[in-house]
């Protein structure tokens, strides 16, 4: 599959596969592709598949194959982050009556922003990544090996907490800093930060966009 | 202060000078305190002192140092261990005294310790593409955090990304932290 002029171009399994819903009754085929969007969240249910091949007079297994389609357009669809134009000139086509096709692009605009988040982050590789951070400061004055009134030692105590991309957990991180320590890496993060402003960052992303 | 009996004993040793040459007392001082500006652990003596000997002025360094002891306060209590030569009390208090902040130092890094974290590293990408997604175009940032993990002198890293909001939100609560730091110094001003 290919996205050129943003329209989604399908190989012809995919075609034919995708055929069957302008051979069945209009309102089966909405049906059908309602039931497929539900499955994206619940998976596939067999039985509920095997009653609608049944009602529909059709093998169970072409049925099962068209809502794969339609669970894979969805996903592209999703992935591409199509516009509803595009949708629907990619939909005719498919063949789709206009009343099809309007339901379907309903249906996928309901969901597309879960599943364009689902595939931008949580199916995504993913480092870990930053989910809190806690500070503390503190002031040592007398430790066991010396009890002089001469310690004044100020430092600052953070709790990094992470994220891992992949399972979940929590890495939680406890560090000690000097101040002096503290003012360079605020200094550094706030370059860090400026670095996204400014015009070269601003030209690339113009690029691509 | 309270020293053991083998070192109250070692110092009447010090105070005996036909056990104990000037040459021998002086290369004994000026070795032992050598350890707190040499990065040699070891010492080497010419004469055949006994490691009890080194170790029990050590402890008794660290004890001064610890509770802060003054050279009157040494003073008095050399003359309680009958370590009573002026000239090797003197010598004794001459190195403590340049030594002083160096052993300080020393004994408060002898204390617990956190990871301690020495300096950060950033990048900045632009994520275009991945498996799931043909148009992405989100800033991300790399971080990452050297410290040096508590008791040891090994380095370690952590990375993590940060997406352009979280990053933001870790620098608003750095900001917060720092922001202590000029409260201090305006008490600290209008105090005085």
């Amino acid at each position: 599959m290919s996205t050129t002029s943003s329209l989604l171009l399908l190989d012809d399994e995919r075609k034919a596969q995708l055929d069957l819903l302008n051979k069945i009754d209009e309102s089966a085929a909405v049906d059908i592709c309602n039931a497929a969007l539900g499955y994206l969240s619940t998976g596939l249910n067999t039985k509920s598949v095997t009653n609608a091949a049944n009602h529909l007079q059709l093998d169970v297994e072409i049925v099962r194959t068209t809502i794969d389609s339609l669970l894979w357009l969805y996903t592209e669809c999703a992935k591409a982050k199509i516009s509803s134009d595009a949708l629907d000139e990619s939909l005719k086509l498919l063949g789709y009556s206009t009343q099809l096709r309007q339901s379907f692009i309903e249906c996928y605009q309901s969901k597309a922003h879960q599943l364009q988040t689902t595939l931008t982050t949580d199916l995504a590789l993913s480092l870990p990544h930053y989910k809190n951070l806690y500070w503390r400061f503190d002031v040592q004055i007398a430790t066991r090996s010396m009890r002089s009134r001469k310690q004044f030692d100020p430092f600052f105590i953070l709790k990094l907490t992470l994220i891992n991309g992949n399972n979940d957990k929590e890495q939680v991180h406890v560090f000690q800093v000097d101040p002096l320590t503290l003012v360079h890496i605020v200094e550094q993060l706030e370059l860090a930060m400026n670095e996204l402003r400014n015009n070269h960052a601003r030209r690339i992303v113009h690029t691509f966009r | 202060m309270e020293l053991s009996s083998d070192i109250e004993e070692d110092f009447r040793r010090l105070n005996n000078q036909t056990h104990i040459s000037d040459k021998n007392y002086e290369e004994l001082i000026q070795k032992i305190f050598s350890l707190f500006t040499s990065t040699n652990s070891n010492i080497e003596l010419s004469s055949s002192f006994d490691k009890r000997l080194v170790s029990s002025i050590l402890t008794f360094i660290f004890e001064c140092v610890k509770y802060d002891f003054d050279e009157t306060l040494i003073r008095s209590k050399f003359d309680d261990l009958q370590f009573t030569i002026k000239t090797r009390q003197d010598r004794f208090i001459n190195e403590y005294n340049k030594n002083l902040s160096i052993i300080q130092l020393y004994l408060k890094q002898k204390s617990i310790e956190y990871d301690r974290l020495l300096n950060i590293n950033w990048r900045l990408d632009l994520q275009l593409k991945t498996n799931y997604t043909d148009k992405l175009l989100q800033p991300i940032y790399i971080l990452d955090w050297t410290k040096r993990d508590k008791y040891t002198t090994n380095i370690d890293h952590i990375q993590f990304s940060c997406t352009q909001e979280s990053l933001q939100e870790l620098v608003e609560k750095l900001k917060d932290a720092q922001s202590v730091l000029h409260q201090m110094q305006y008490q600290q001003q209008t105090k005085k």
